[in-house]
C-alpha cells in the first residue's frame, strides 16, 4: 500500500477511523443487544459476567434436582398417607377383633385381611419414581422389602440402607428429602431388635393374634398396632415438611435467578438507546467530515498559470 | 570597460541559471508526494560587478540546498516508532481476545459450567449410570477445552514467531538499503536529493519497525544503531540482527521444558532481546515473551493457564479420592478423574484428559464422613462453580473468575494498546504536518518560483536579443 504523504489527508483519515470505529461498536451493540462483546469491551467486568453465567446456569441445575426431589417427597407424602390409612384400618380390625362375639372362623377372615394390609405396605416400600425406589435408602435401585408370611415380622428386609442423600439449595445449604422403608416400617432399637413402632412387626402379631383366636394377644397388638400408627404419622409429617423445604427453595431458587440475571443485564447488556443515538451522531459526523473533506480546496496556483 | 560581448555572455550565463533554478522548481513539484523527498532550494548569488575594472556581473547559481529539517526527521521517527509499538500490539492481541467467549456456553468457562452442572444433576440421583457417564463427558469436554486453548496459545506464539521473523528480515533488508546508499553518498560533496529521499524514506520505515539511532558521519555516510547501541550500518558495512527460539542460559531456568522465549541477536550474536523495547519489534516482543507467556509459561512461570488447568484438576481428583464409592466395610475409596503431564508444569493445559480407565462404577459419590452422606462428594464437586471456603479457589477466586481474570488482562492490554495507537496516530500525524511545513514541498510556493524564474529568464532573453542587436549595429559600422 502506497503510504500517505499527505499529513492533512492523514488526520482526516485518523478521524475517519474514529469515527468508523464508534459506529462499527454502536451498531455491534444493537445488533447483538450487548455492551461487553469481547474481553477489551470492559475488562473489569468480564470475571464477574462469566462467574454470573456460572451461577445462573448452576442455580437453574439446583431447580430442576429440588423440582425432582419435590416430585418424589410429594410421591412419598401420598404413599406414607395410604399407609397411614390402611393402618387405620387395621387399627379397626384389631378394635373389632376383641369383641366377644366373634369366632375363631370370624378372626381367621380378619387376619387375611391384616395380611393384604401388610403386603400393601410391602408394596407400598417398593414405590418407584424415575427409576428410584424412593423408600430404598441409598440403595434406591433394590427394592426394601418382600412378603415373607413365615418370618418373625411377616417381611424379608432384601437390604438396609440409610437415607442419607440431601438436596443443596441456592444459598448453600442442604437439608435431607428422603427416609428408609427401614426406618418408616422396620424400627429397630440400637441393638436390631424389633422396636414398639415396627409397623410390619406390630401387623405380623396381630394377624398371628387372630389367627390363633386368642383375645389377649389381639388386645396386646391393638396396643402395638396404636404405637406404630402414631409413629407412621411423625413419618408422614417428615415428608409434608420436606415439601415445605423444597417449596421455599424452589422460591428462593426464583429470586436467585432474577437478581443473578437483573445483576448479569446490569454488568453486560447494551443501553440500546445510547447505542442508536451514538450511531446515528457518528453516521452525521462521518457525512460532515466526508462533505468538508470534499469540498477542501484541490487545486494550486499552478492551475491558474 | 565593459564590451557587449561580455554582457552578452553574461547574459547567457544568467539564462543557464534561471534554466537551472526551474530544473530544480520541476523536480520539487514531480517529487512533491514522493516518500522521503524534501524541498530543494536553488539559490542565486549575484556576481562580482566593476564596470570600471571590467567585471560584467550577473547572476550565479549558489548551491542547491535542501530543507530537511533533521530534528523534525526526529521527531518523525520516534512517533513512528512509539506508532509501530502499539500498532502491532494491536494486531496480535486483537486476535488473542476473540479466543475469550463471554457467552458462558462455549470455552473453558462453558466446559466448567457444563462440568458443575453434571455434578449437580448426579447429585440428585448419585445411583444413576446415565448421570455418571454424563460427568465423565463433561470432564473430558472440560479437558478438551484447556488442549484447545492450549492450542490457540501455541499458534498465536508460533504467528508470533512468524511476525519477528519477517520483520528481522524487514530490518535486514532496509539495513541493507542503507548501506547501499552510504556508498552511493561516499566521498560525494553534493547531496543528491533523490538517493537523500530514499534514505530518509527507509529510516522512516525502519523507525517503525524498530528503534534507531541515526548519526552523520562526515563522509556524509549514515551510521544506524538499533535500541541506541546496536550497530545495524555502518559506513559500508552492515550488520544483520536475527530472531531465534531458544531458552537462555542464564538466568537459569525453573521450568527447562517451557516453551523457549524469542530472542533477538545482534550480528556478533549478543542477545539483544531485553534492550528493544521499541517499534513494531518492540511491541511484538512485548507479546510474546510477556503477554503471552504469562498465559502458556516459558522457560520462567507455569503459566496461568497451565496453573487452572493443574488446580482444577487437582481439586476434583482430591475431592473425588478423599470420597467413597461405597462404605463397605471397608470403605472403597474412589480414583482420580483427571490425568496431566506432572512432570512439566507447563504443558499441564495441553496434557489434560480424563482418565480412560475410569469406569462409572469407580466414581466416588458419597463423602466417608462421619456423618457418611451418600451424595456428599457430589455436593462437594458441584459447590466449586461458586466456592464458599478456601478450597476449589486460585489465588482466593473460582476458578471461572480466575479464567475470566486471565480473559480481562488480554482485553485490558488490548484495550490499552488501541488508545495509545489511537494517541500515536495523531501525534505521528501531526509530526508528519509539522516536517511537511518545515521541509515539505508547497505547490503554490514551486508556482510562484516558475513565474519568478519565468519572467526572469524572459527579460534576460530580451536583454539577450538586444545585446545581439546592439552588436551587429556595432558590426555593420565597420567599414
Amino acid at each position: 500500500m502506497l503510504p500517505i504523504t499527505d499529513p492533512s489527508a492523514e488526520q482526516f483519515l485518523n478521524t475517519l477511523s474514529l469515527i468508523q470505529r464508534r459506529l462499527d461498536t454502536a451498531q455491534r451493540q444493537i445488533a447483538s443487544g450487548l455492551r461487553v462483546n469481547t474481553p477489551s469491551d470492559a475488562p473489569d467486568e468480564v470475571a464477574a459476567i462469566l462467574q454470573l453465567h456460572a451461577n445462573i446456569q448452576q442455580n437453574q441445575e439446583i431447580g430442576q434436582g429440588l423440582e425432582r426431589a419435590g416430585i418424589e417427597a410429594s410421591a412419598g407424602e401420598g404413599a406414607l398417607s395410604n399407609a397411614v390409612t390402611l393402618l387405620e384400618r387395621a387399627a379397626v380390625i384389631a378394635t373389632q377383633a376383641t369383641g366377644m362375639h366373634h369366632t375363631a372362623e370370624s378372626r381367621a377372615n380378619l387376619a387375611q385381611e391384616t395380611q393384604a394390609i401388610l403386603e400393601q405396605l410391602v408394596t407400598i416400600s417398593r414405590t418407584v419414581v424415575n427409576g428410584r425406589y424412593i423408600f430404598s435408602g441409598d440403595l434406591d435401585q433394590t427394592p426394601a422389602y418382600q412378603v415373607n408370611p413365615s418370618s418373625g415380622t411377616g417381611v424379608d428386609r432384601l437390604q438396609s440402607a440409610q437415607a442419607t442423600r440431601q438436596v443443596a439449595t441456592s444459598n448453600g445449604t442442604q437439608f435431607p428429602v428422603a427416609r428408609s422403608a427401614n426406618d418408616i416400617f422396620d424400627a429397630r432399637t440400637s441393638t436390631g431388635a424389633v422396636a414398639p413402632e415396627n409397623v410390619f412387626a406390630a401387623l405380623t402379631g396381630l394377624r398371628w393374634a387372630l389367627l390363633n383366636n386368642d383375645p389377649d394377644a389381639i388386645k396386646t397388638y391393638t396396643s402395638g398396632i396404636r404405637t406404630a400408627s402414631t409413629y407412621l404419622n411423625t413419618q408422614l409429617s417428615f415428608y409434608g415438611q420436606v415439601q415445605n423445604r423444597i417449596a421455599a427453595a424452589i422460591e428462593d431458587g426464583h429470586a436467585a435467578a432474577l437478581r443473578l440475571t437483573t445483576e448479569l443485564a446490569s454488568r453486560r447488556d447494551a443501553d440500546t438507546v445510547a447505542a442508536i443515538q451514538e450511531l446515528t451522531s457518528g453516521q452525521t459526523q462521518l457525512q460532515a467530515a466526508l462533505a468538508a473533506r470534499a469540498r477542501a480546496p484541490r487545486g494550486s496556483l499552478f492551475e491558474l498559470l | 570597460m565593459i564590451n557587449l560581448f561580455a554582457a552578452m555572455r553574461s547574459s547567457a550565463d544568467a539564462l543557464a541559471v534561471f534554466s537551472r533554478a526551474l530544473a530544480v522548481t520541476e523536480n520539487n513539484v514531480t517529487n512533491a508526494s514522493t516518500p522521503g523527498y524534501v524541498r530543494q532550494i536553488q539559490g542565486l548569488e549575484a556576481l562580482e560587478f566593476d564596470p570600471e575594472a571590467g567585471i560584467v556581473g550577473g547572476v550565479g547559481a549558489a548551491r542547491i540546498q535542501s530543507a530537511r529539517d533533521i530534528y523534525a526527521e526526529q521527531a518523525v521517527r520516534r512517533e513512528a516508532e512509539s506508532m509501530g509499538r502499539w500498532q502491532e500490539q494491536v494486531d496480535a492481541l486483537a486476535e488473542l481476545e476473540s479466543g475469550f467467549d463471554l457467552s458462558g456456553k462455549g470455552g473453558i468457562a462453558g466446559a466448567l459450567s457444563g462440568m458443575y452442572r453434571s455434578f449437580s444433576a448426579w447429585s440428585v440421583a448419585p445411583n444413576d449410570d446415565t448421570a455418571r457417564q454424563n460427568v465423565i463427558e463433561q470432564a473430558g469436554a472440560a479437558a478438551q477445552a484447556f488442549q484447545q486453548a492450549s492450542r490457540s496459545f501455541g499458534k498465536s506464539a508460533q504467528d508470533a514467531d512468524s511476525r519477528l521473523v519477517g520483520l528481522v528480515d524487514q530490518v535486514n533488508s532496509l539495513a541493507g538499503k542503507l548501506r547501499d546508499f552510504n556508498v552511493q553518498r561516499r566521498g560525494v560533496e553534493n547531496e543528491n536529493p533523490g538517493i537523500e529521499a530514499g534514505v530518509y524514506s527507509a529510516l522512516e520505515q525502519l523507525s517503525e519497525i524498530g528503534g534507531i539511532s541515526v548519526l552523520r558521519q562526515d563522509d556524509g555516510s549514515l551510521t544506524v544503531l538499533l535500541n541506541g547501541q546496536t550497530p545495524l550500518v555502518v559506513g559500508e558495512f552492515q550488520y544483520r540482527i536475527a530472531a531465534g527460539f531458544s531458552t537462555p542460559a542464564t538466568p537459569t531456568p525453573v521450568y527447562a521444558s517451557g516453551p523457549p522465549p524469542a530472542r533477538l541477536t545482534d550480528a556478533s550474536g549478543r542477545d539483544i532481546t531485553a534492550e528493544t523495547t521499541g517499534g513494531r519489534l518492540g511491541g511484538l516482543l512485548q507479546f510474546r515473551n510477556r503477554t503471552l507467556a504469562a498465559l502458556r509459561g516459558d522457560p520462567y512461570q507455569p503459566g496461568a493457564l497451565n496453573r487452572l488447568a493443574k488446580a482444577v484438576a487437582d481439586t476434583v481428583n482430591q475431592i473425588f479420592t478423599s470420597g467413597v464409592v461405597s462404605n463397605g466395610p471397608p470403605p472403597v475409596p474412589g480414583v482420580p478423574l483427571f490425568v496431566y503431564d506432572a512432570t512439566n508444569d507447563t504443558n499441564a493445559a495441553q496434557s489434560l484428559t480424563v482418565d480412560p480407565t475410569v469406569t462409572t462404577a469407580q466414581l466416588a459419590a458419597a463423602s466417608a464422613g462421619p456423618p457418611y452422606q451418600s451424595n456428599g462428594t457430589i455436593l462437594q464437586l458441584a459447590g466449586l462453580a461458586a466456592p464458599q471456603g478456601a478450597s476449589g479457589k486460585i489465588d482466593n477466586l473460582s476458578f471461572t473468575q480466575f479464567y475470566g481474570g486471565l480473559a480481562a488482562r488480554v482485553g485490558r492490554d488490548a484495550a490499552t494498546a488501541r488508545d495509545q495507537q489511537t494517541v500515536q496516530k495523531d501525534l505521528l500525524a501531526q509530526a508528519r504536518s509539522l516536517r511537511q511545513q518545515s521541509s515539505g514541498v508547497s505547490l503554490d510556493e514551486e508556482a510562484i518560483h516558475v513565474l519568478e524564474f519565468q519572467r526572469a529568464f524572459q527579460a534576460t532573453a530580451k536583454l539577450v536579443t538586444t545585446l545581439d542587436e546592439m552588436t551587429q549595429t556595432v558590426i555593420n559600422l565597420l567599414p
